[in-house]
């Protein structure tokens, strides 16, 4: 037992021996970057140093964060939040409260924010809320979003929700366009969803709710729960690194629920039935009984019932709204599309009074597949353009099987911006935001794998446009490209 | 009582008493013309019609369009015109139509409940000799399609429109005409949404 304790000893002697020399090469070899004061070297050292996580290495490593170079405070703020030890931590906060002049510069901001965050520290609640509005920008606020759902503290929920009512009390006056609103609201359902593991219902009043019932003895896991695939593949992509520490751990198969019972080729009783039962529940002005009526009877195909439904589209209640355009999308007939798309043509303020439900509308009509909705779903793309919008357009465009949406979308691609300037190190210009949504879409129509790079899928079109022709059914996908079609579409490709 | 639907009331009112007796004169498609007033919109020039008081189209999802006729006055170019050119323009106009209203409207054959019957007789058709004079001009009913009551009733014309693209360049005009009747119909039945009671409010 003792020869025993004694190799083990050894052995230990021998990696720590192994791990003083890696510590040293690397402060070596940084400190000798330094003195050649060529940011080409700094940066390669940095990155190659990196590797050894050992609080000496940070602090050498830290020694970029004020150098002049750009370049090398990226890879140094880079470096840092790659680190998991307590020193690369503090200086990535002693450089966010002891350069204020660091906000000037948005794009090395937000890195910071986003590096920091990646820690995953409780001590680093304070650097995410800290003045979250003050020059914000896209990616800075995200990475606080995204930042406070990877820090697993009951607390972070706490700033989440404050920083919700601060941010719903400041969307005028601020800057913050509909469009970065959908991207900070995705980000907060995500760092929400993440911490918790819950879903807490639809729209403001479900979260206050869920909020007031859950604080007090909220709790937070350690680990990180079971999510939808697109919330675990959206952290992924943030992150650069798996969402489940354990890759192999499988996510949650994909469950496909309509949220509607669909009752095709009803007869005459059921569809009366339905009609009757629908009228009831709108006499009783109660926005919960008319939108399980809604689901439950709805999904009758039939005119009469369409009829109905509509109705719902303008009610008051905007959760009756949602099950209304919902159901009719759902309802596979051509009667319920036209009542979607007489919607978006009456209510031409609806982008502006309801993002989310416009959103929605914009699915639904999607939802069909149908070449009639074209021009609804290209119809002033920019016009209360959010995230959701968005991509309700491209995925809807995607599920019609014609050579016009293949069209639309390529002209849709090269009418869109990109993500931001060129990269100061790579000097690559930035993909369209919208590249991923374009590349799912413009695969599942024409079965080609360009995957999310505009200028393949530009090339290609010129190519293929004069012989394209579009197969009736979905070809098939990557599993990628399949997942990210069923998760937004809650259909089986 | 919808805002539109009293406006309109209103106004026809307040047109009646000038009117009674006159009104336009059509070529003998509609039934009554003496209830036609002028249409208020400024650039609605030598247009006329007549509103059931209170018409509410909320109801109505799906449209029928009867068989679109030419109709000229005796012994005018338009009554003269072959039969060829008549069919051509009652073809065409009923494609313009049809492309406009279906994405928002199914058009159906049969009448029955929440349809909307459309009956249109063409009463001018001028073609642009080069003088940008191109005009066409109609004569039409909206009806009940399940009970026969007449809701509305119209006499238009339009004027140097540029809207047509596939027809031949001195029919252009009259094209431009299909798309604007096209349109105003399909404006005019969304209105009854704009103005609409929202339900459970």
């Amino acid at each position: 037992m003792s020869r025993l304790l004694a190799v083990l000893v050894l052995l230990a002697a021998i990696a720590s021996a192994q791990t003083a020399d890696e510590v040293k090469q690397a402060t070596d070899s940084v400190k000798a970057a330094f003195r050649t004061k060529d940011e080409v070297v700094i940066d390669k050292a940095i990155r190659q140093s990196m590797k050894v996580n050992d609080d000496a290495v940070s602090k050498e490593i830290a020694k970029g964060l004020r150098n002049r170079s750009l370049a090398v405070r990226q890879a140094a703020i880079e470096a840092l939040g790659s680190m998991d030890n307590e020193t690369a931590l503090k200086e990535l906060h002693r450089l966010y409260f002891g350069d204020r002049s660091l906000s000037k510069n948005p794009k090395l901001f937000a890195l910071l924010l986003k590096e920091i965050g990646r820690h995953g520290d409780p001590s680093s609640i304070k650097v995410m809320t800290d003045s979250p509005f003050n020059r914000l920008t896209l990616e800075s606020g995200t990475a606080r979003l995204m930042g406070l759902g990877n820090i697993r503290d009951p607390k972070s929920v706490e700033e989440l929700m404050k920083l919700s009512r601060k941010a719903s009390g400041k969307q005028r006056g601020t800057g913050v366009t509909s469009q970065w609103r959908g991207a900070f609201n995705q980000a907060f359902d995500d760092a929400m969803f993440i911490l918790t593991g819950q879903d807490y219902g639809r729209g403001k009043e479900d979260l206050e709710k869920w909020w007031r019932d859950n604080r007090k003895d909220l709790k937070i896991d350690a680990e990180r729960p079971q999510v939808s695939e697109e919330v675990s593949e959206r952290w992924a992509g943030y992150w650069q690194k798996t969402y489940y520490k354990d890759a192999k751990k499988a996510p949650p198969p994909q469950t496909f629920n309509a949220p509607i019972i669909i009752v095709e080729n009803p007869t005459p009783e059921q569809e009366s039935q339905a009609v009757a039962n629908l009228k009831d529940a709108y006499k009783t002005k109660d926005p919960d009984t008319i939108a399980a009526a809604l689901q439950r009877y709805g999904g009758t195909v039939s005119s009469r019932v369409v009829h109905e439904v509509a109705r719902g589209l303008r009610y008051k209640d905007p959760k009756v709204r949602m099950v209304a355009v919902q159901t009719l999308g759902w309802t596979p007939t051509k009667d319920a599309l036209k009542q979607l798309h007489r919607m978006y043509r009456r209510e031409k303020k609806l982008g502006k009074e309801d993002e989310a439900l416009f959103a929605e509308l914009l699915k639904e009509i999607g939802r069909h597949g149908e070449k009639s909705s074209i021009n609804v779903l290209s119809d002033k793309p920019f016009k209360y353009h959010t995230l959701a919008s968005s991509r309700a357009r491209i995925y809807g465009l995607g599920n019609i099987r014609t050579k016009d949406s293949v069209e639309t979308l390529m002209k849709g691609m090269q009418k869109t911006g990109t993500g931001g300037a060129r990269d100061s190190r790579t000097f690559k210009q930035d993909e369209p935001r919208a590249m991923p949504e374009f590349n799912v879409a413009l695969t599942v129509l024409t079965g080609e794998s360009m995957g999310p790079v505009q200028r393949a899928w530009l090339q290609w079109w010129r190519d293929s446009k004069k012989k394209l022709k579009i197969s009736p059914e979905r070809p098939p996908v990557a599993d990628d490209i399949r997942r990210k079609w069923e998760a937004y579409w809650n259909e089986k490709y | 009582m919808k805002s539109t639907s009293l406006t309109l009331a209103l106004l026809v009112l307040a047109f009646a008493p000038a009117c009674k007796s006159k009104g336009p004169k059509g070529v003998g498609f509609l039934d009554d013309y003496s209830k036609l007033t002028p249409a208020t919109q400024a650039e609605r020039k030598n247009s006329w019609n007549w509103f059931k008081p209170g018409i509410d189209l909320r109801k109505y999802d799906y449209l029928l369009i009867d068989p679109i006729v030419v109709m000229g006055a005796k012994g005018s170019a338009t009554e003269k015109l072959s039969d060829d050119l008549k069919k051509r323009a009652t073809d065409g106009f009923r494609n313009v139509l049809f492309e406009t209203i279906d994405p928002y409207y199914s058009v159906v054959k049969e009448p029955g409940a929440h349809v909307l019957r459309v009956r249109i007789a063409l009463t001018d058709l001028t073609p642009d000799e080069g003088e940008g004079e191109g005009s066409a001009s109609l004569e039409g009913e909206l009806i009940d399609a399940q009970s026969g009551e007449k809701l509305a009733a119209f006499i238009s014309t339009v004027q140097g429109s540029k809207g047509g693209w596939r027809a031949e360049k001195k029919w252009l005009a009259v094209e431009g005409a299909f798309i604007a009747w096209s349109k105003r119909l399909l404006e005019y039945m969304d209105s009854f949404h704009e103005d609409a009671e929202i339900e459970g409010a």
